[in-house]
């Protein structure tokens, strides 16, 4: 039951009702009294008239049972007046009367109270299981559903009138289902809690079948040497979704960051092996074309096995080419991407375990543009790398500012802009810190920028970092930005 | 005359034996600033040059080539192309692309093609002067 502020109009009118029904019940004990009057004259005339005040008292409180005792002395008298002799004795028996009235009328007025106060705290509790996220469910001793919270409804799909006088299995997939009677029976044989004041992660069931994690706490109250156990129940559907996708995107940004070296390794073999092969074809061909025109026929034979040499050296190359081409073309995806989303996914995954540290983020995302034509897991490596690192720049300072923002650039790009409040850096390292094995940090390899500035450089961007207006550092990279008119074009 | 630019030795060796095969009169340097040291003494002919090198490298070469306003057509070789790289060197200017190791007759014909251009530009700045 909802707590609500009363109006005053409201509370006049429950006055009044219960001041009315003290009246009616006197009303109601006289006629009862004056039918039977003939019969009863004037024995007895205070036993009619004792319950509505007990009445008055018990629903209405002080004011209404003195107002019953007030009202039932005259009509008392009006009884032995008319029946018999109104001496001492009925004055001293009417006085009685009223002392009973009276205090019937104060421990009605602390009943009330008690009840009152029993609502509001009721009515205080259910605001509070109402209001909480997790689902409330009371069963007794037995496993019957007693009690069913609006969040327990919406949880699990079925209304409380539904749930309760069930029993709880009714909420459990096999083989909970089958064995929680079991569970009960074995804590009330021996005492052993297995859930009971501790919480686990179970599985439930809804109305429509389908399971869902949850974890579970239990209770166990005693009122009125009855047993109870209440239930407080948690969905973890979203919880245990959030970490897939998180250990989701921390394995494919492992497996990328592998592709990614890969290809940087295919790429720079490629390079040193293509040198030499090219000198080895350059020689072989230039000699082949000395003994072109020559008469010799072993010359001949000469020009023409140099000439094969030289076709070797040309096809290793192309191997090379193939296998570069193979490599780039595995580790790369490009589709279209919201450069929103990819900045809040991979900053969600770079800040896990960083919250504790303090770090105030902020999102800056213009409107004007938001879709990029990128390998969304290459990209978010990129990010991941950024943000990690001025995490790591601000350690050691008081002001811990980190911020993500992307603005329009010139010939339909998108920047991307990383900036924290950090230590830093030196020009000397601003100019070798996207160079392979570039690093400040005690630990760490130094790959870190130069993939990204490889990633960055594929998508056809750019790369740079600076010292932050303020103090800090900016990185700022370029991805090529896609139109929505172009998105639709590619959706076609 | 054709001026090889390349700080592989090996590559710039070779590079000189098969263009002497022919008759081409071939000039080497190891790196773009020693080139641009001698511009003024290459009057005609060509430029094939790495795209990676050290300090300058071979777009940066080709910009600069450019913008002295020297009329040398520039062949671009390179051990590490790909598709966007050879645009970016076709729109700077260069007159072709070429990923190492190549052959021989494609080189050659590159060679050729660049002192053909030249000489249909020298002609035609002639004949501009004439009219």
């Amino acid at each position: 039951m909802p707590v609500r502020n009363r109006s005053d109009v409201a509370s006049r009118r429950e006055t009044v009702l219960r001041y009315a029904i003290a009246v009616a019940a006197v009303a109601l004990a006289f006629t009862a009294r004056f039918v039977l009057a003939s019969i009863l004259k004037d024995q007895a005339p205070y036993l009619f008239f004792l319950p509505p005040v007990l009445l008055a008292a018990g629903v209405g409180g002080f004011g209404p049972g003195i107002l019953a005792t007030g009202l039932s002395i005259p009509l008392v008298f009006f009884f032995i007046a008319n029946y018999g002799t109104v001496g001492w004795t009925e004055v001293a028996n009417g006085a009685v009367f009223v002392l009973i009235g009276v205090g019937t009328a104060w421990i009605g007025k602390r009943l009330r109270q008690a009840r009152i106060l029993a609502l509001t705290r009721e009515a205080h509790l259910q605001s509070i299981i109402d209001i909480v996220p997790e689902a409330t469910i009371v069963i007794d001793g037995r496993g019957i559903i007693q009690s069913f919270s609006a969040t327990a409804e919406r949880m699990f799909g079925y209304t409380a009138a539904e749930a309760i006088g069930n029993n709880v299995t009714l909420l459990m997939p096999s083989p909970y289902r089958e064995e929680h009677d079991g569970y009960i029976e074995r804590y009330r044989d021996t005492g052993e809690p297995r859930v009971i004041g501790t919480g686990r992660v179970v599985a439930a069931q809804r109305k429509d079948g389908s399971t869902f994690p949850i974890e579970l706490a239990v209770g166990e109250i005693w009122p009125a040497g009855q047993r109870f156990f209440t239930g407080f129940i948690r969905d973890l559907t979203e919880r245990q979704e959030t970490e897939a996708r998180l250990q989701e995107l921390r394995s494919e940004l492992a497996h990328v960051s592998r592709l990614t070296e890969m290809g940087g390794m295919a790429s720079a073999i490629a390079h040193e092996l293509n040198q030499p092969l090219a000198a080895i074809a350059n020689y072989l061909k230039g000699s082949r074309r000395l003994l072109d025109g020559s008469a010799d026929e072993r010359l001949v034979i000469l020009r023409d096995a140099i000439d094969s040499a030289a076709d070797q050296a040309l096809r290793a190359g192309q191997i090379i080419r193939h296998m570069r081409d193979f490599i780039g073309r595995g580790g790369s995806e490009r589709q279209i991407q919201s450069i929103a989303k990819l900045v809040e996914e991979a900053s969600a995954l770079a800040l896990v375990g960083a919250k504790d540290q303090g770090i105030h983020v902020t999102f800056d995302f213009d409107p004007r543009v938001d879709l990029v034509l990128a390998d969304k897991v290459q990209v978010q490596q990129v990010l991941v790398n950024l943000i990690r690192n001025a995490i790591e720049a601000m350690e050691e300072s008081s002001e811990r500012n980190l911020t993500v923002r992307t603005t329009p650039a010139d010939d339909m790009m998108i920047v991307v802009q990383v900036d924290d409040t950090g230590s830093g850096i030196s020009e000397e390292m601003a100019a070798r810190l996207f160079q392979p094995f570039a690093t400040t940090k005690p630990r760490g390899m130094g790959v870190g920028l130069s993939i990204s500035r490889t990633i960055v450089e594929a998508h056809g961007g750019q790369i740079e970092a600076g010292p932050r207006a303020g103090g800090g550092t900016t990185f700022r990279f370029t991805l090529p930005a896609v139109t929505k008119e172009e998105s639709s074009d590619a959706h076609r | 005359m054709s001026s090889i630019v390349d700080d592989d030795e090996a590559v710039r060796k070779s590079l000189a034996f098969l263009l002497g095969t022919p008759q081409v009169s071939v000039r080497s340097y190891e790196t773009a600033v020693a080139f641009l040291a001698h511009i003024g003494r290459v009057e005609r002919g060509c430029i094939v040059t790495d795209l990676r090198m050290p300090e300058i490298d071979g777009l940066e070469l080709l910009r600069r080539v450019k913008s002295l306003g020297v009329d040398l057509p520039v062949i671009i070789i390179t051990g590490h192309g790909d598709i966007a790289l050879a645009g970016k060197a076709l729109e700077a200017g260069a007159v072709d692309f070429l990923e190492k190791p190549f052959d021989d007759e494609a080189i050659l014909a590159a060679v050729r093609s660049a002192f053909r251009q030249q000489e249909r530009d020298t002609m035609r700045e002639t004949k501009g002067m004439e009219v």
